[in-house]
């Protein structure tokens, strides 16, 4: 199993095996759909007509698979969904990244694809809030934007020309991400939903769900609509006070609470345990496997027995869910 | 005495008499030591070299110790047939942070692969536009063999073992659909009982598979050899260390092609094909039982995740 590295006893591997099979159970009473491995032949009624699409090849007037994964099918198209592979971007996709290198004019981010994605400078808001021409002053500056190793969020604009991707960040709500964990998960277990960034009220955190498997959970911060006018306000009061002060209201800002602190890595293991088991991350498992795990430590939220449970509570959601539908 | 390299005999120089086997014996202990790693031998020479299989045989007048690899009730060494594979076994997911991994064991052969990319090439000088660079390194771990030397990284053998494997898997990989990345294939002997280049390209394929990287055909690999006078399929260290000959195909087992064939001996051409063929039937095996484990693997992750 992969990464799961748990120390089960004999019932627990008991109750994890028999939750696994009613999964098992259950995903096949749904859809029976084809899974393939390489080079396996997929079989096709030649008369309607067939359109390859991705993860599939011609052999011999046959249509074969290239990849591991599930058939699908629409209408015409035929095309493997690759379940364990790195992430394939599509155009308004939101993900988080972490930047590698600035270049001129560019950042680039590591977004587990398989070449590294760029943001452009002219593809970001400025900080002043402005909008304007980028000049050279801006381009020598870049770094008090982002530096090397910042986490950001951004969006997927496309590929350009030549083959490479481009993201842009023209929003309030992306940007540089402070004071929290980032944690990589396969990018299958996300699914695309209208909704990637969670406020969990009750616990002052952010959940950003990339689309490419990184999951970011931090300190809640609101989005900072009028920074010109605060920036503004500011350079009034340190003119009247003491500049000293000032510092110190900008530490104690940036100071998260205990608490908080806790809950990040609660969220944080929780989202782990969800990744190890295989589960699809929605926010509404996480929510539920948050709340189950707030009577035990935030340590224990990794150990065998609460992914065991949460297996178990896995097997009983989905066996409503399946309820619900009839 | 003198120990020939070209096979399995021993030959005595004239100078020595033939009739003093115990002379022979104790030379040919010496040599069985050194070659074959057999550290203990307590017992009676005569006991001993029964029971590893040697026999006599006067021959043009001197005393040719033969070792026999099959006897003549038809086992090998290790108790299996001519044509008989060792145990498969394969596991994926073997390294947390690799995008594919596995851990594949032929008998006591143990291999790990773990594959990373397609991502992007660090050195950029060597980025082709419009394909995959594919990268691969070859290890032993210090602990595999029986002696425990200190080998350098990039010595001649995993220099040349790197390449065969490289050069095998670039022939499967779509490399045309990741222009501009790179994958880097690292593998690493665990324990090494013989075909070691063989588990290394089979553990490479299950790692490509599992990383999700689209190939034309799986890969396999099996080797097998001509010891006396017998077709052997996977031959484990003490066949392989006989000195005869020993052929390792890989092949792509839906397409029917062969993407390696290796060597190290000379061989009658009607011989070769028949030890060739036989291979060949074992990489199928191989194939057969891979598609299994990767089907497994695929269900797996495709029921938990759910609808």
């Amino acid at each position: 199993m992969r990464e799961l590295n748990l120390s089960l006893n004999q019932t627990q591997k008991v109750r994890l095996q028999t939750a696994l099979q009613e999964l098992q159970d259950l995903s096949s009473k749904v859809n029976s759909s084809a899974t393939v491995t390489v080079a396996d032949t997929i079989t096709v009624s030649h008369e309607d007509g067939v359109l390859k699409g991705h993860g599939t090849s011609e052999l011999n007037g046959e249509v074969v698979a290239t990849l591991c994964g599930v058939v699908e099918r629409v209408n015409k198209l035929v095309y493997v969904r690759a379940l364990r592979a790195r992430y394939k971007p599509e155009v308004g996709d939101i993900i988080v990244g972490r930047v590698n290198e600035i270049a001129p004019k560019r950042w680039r981010l590591e977004i587990n694809f398989s070449q590294d994605a760029v943001l452009m400078l002219s593809s970001m808001n400025l900080p002043d809030g402005i909008q304007r021409r980028r000049t050279a002053i801006d381009e020598l500056s870049m770094r008090s934007i982002f530096e090397e190793n910042d986490v950001v969020c951004a969006e997927v604009r496309g590929f350009q020309h030549d083959g490479s991707l481009h993201l842009q960040a023209r929003s309030q709500k992306y940007g540089k991400l402070e004071r929290g964990q980032l944690l990589r998960v396969p990018p299958y277990l996300v699914k695309r939903r209208k909704q990637h960034f969670h406020h969990l009220e009750n616990y002052n955190v952010d959940l950003i769900l990339g689309m490419n498997g990184f999951v970011w959970v931090g300190e809640h911060t609101e989005p900072r609509e009028n920074d010109l006018m605060e920036d503004d306000s500011k350079t009034i009061e340190s003119g009247t006070t003491n500049s000293k002060v000032a510092n110190l209201e900008e530490h104690e800002g940036a100071f998260t609470p205990l608490e908080t602190r806790q809950y990040i890595c609660r969220i944080a293991n929780a989202v782990r345990a969800l990744s190890v088991l295989g589960f699809t991350l929605s926010i509404e498992v996480i929510l539920s496997t948050l709340e189950a795990s707030m009577s035990i430590e935030i340590k224990d939220i990794l150990g065998a027995e609460f992914c065991v449970q949460t297996a178990e509570k896995e097997v009983l959601r989905r066996k409503s869910l399946t309820k619900k539908k009839h | 005495m003198t120990w020939r390299h070209d096979g399995h005999a021993f030959k005595l120089n004239e100078k020595h008499n033939p009739l003093n086997l115990l002379e022979v014996y104790a030379t040919l202990q010496e040599v069985l030591k050194a070659r074959f790693l057999i550290s203990q031998i307590t017992l009676e020479i005569k006991t001993h070299l029964k029971a590893i299989n040697y026999w006599t045989k006067l021959y043009k007048n001197s005393l040719v110790l033969i070792m026999e690899f099959v006897n003549p009730e038809g086992f090998r060494l290790d108790g299996r047939r001519p044509m008989e594979m060792r145990r498969l076994q394969a596991e994926i997911g073997a390294v947390a942070n690799a995008d594919g991994s596995a851990v594949f064991e032929m008998g006591n052969t143990k291999v790990v692969a773990a594959v990373y990319g397609p991502r992007e090439v660090q050195n950029r000088s060597q980025q082709i536009s419009d394909q995959a660079l594919v990268r691969c390194e070859y290890s032993m771990a210090n602990f595999s063999t029986g002696d425990r030397t200190r080998k350098q990284k990039g010595d001649r053998r995993s220099t040349e073992i790197s390449l065969v494997i490289r050069q095998t898997m670039e022939a499967c990989i779509l490399t045309h659909l990741m222009p501009r990345s790179q994958i880097d294939i690292f593998v690493q002997v665990l324990q090494a009982d013989g075909g070691t280049r063989s588990a290394c390209i089979n553990a490479a394929t299950l790692a490509l598979a599992d990383a999700g990287i689209p190939m034309r055909d799986l890969v396999t690999s099996c080797s097998a050899g001509y010891l006396n006078s017998t077709a052997l399929l996977d031959l484990n260290y003490m066949e392989d260390s006989a000195g005869g000959p020993d052929v390792t195909v890989g092949v792509l087992a839906k397409l029917d092609k062969v993407t390696l064939l290796q060597m190290d001996a000379k061989l009658p051409v009607d011989t070769f094909e028949s030890v060739m063929q036989l291979a060949i039937e074992g990489c199928k095996a191989v194939a057969h039982y891979i598609r299994e484990v990767l089907l497994q693997n695929t269900k797996q992750l495709e029921y938990r995740r759910g609808v």
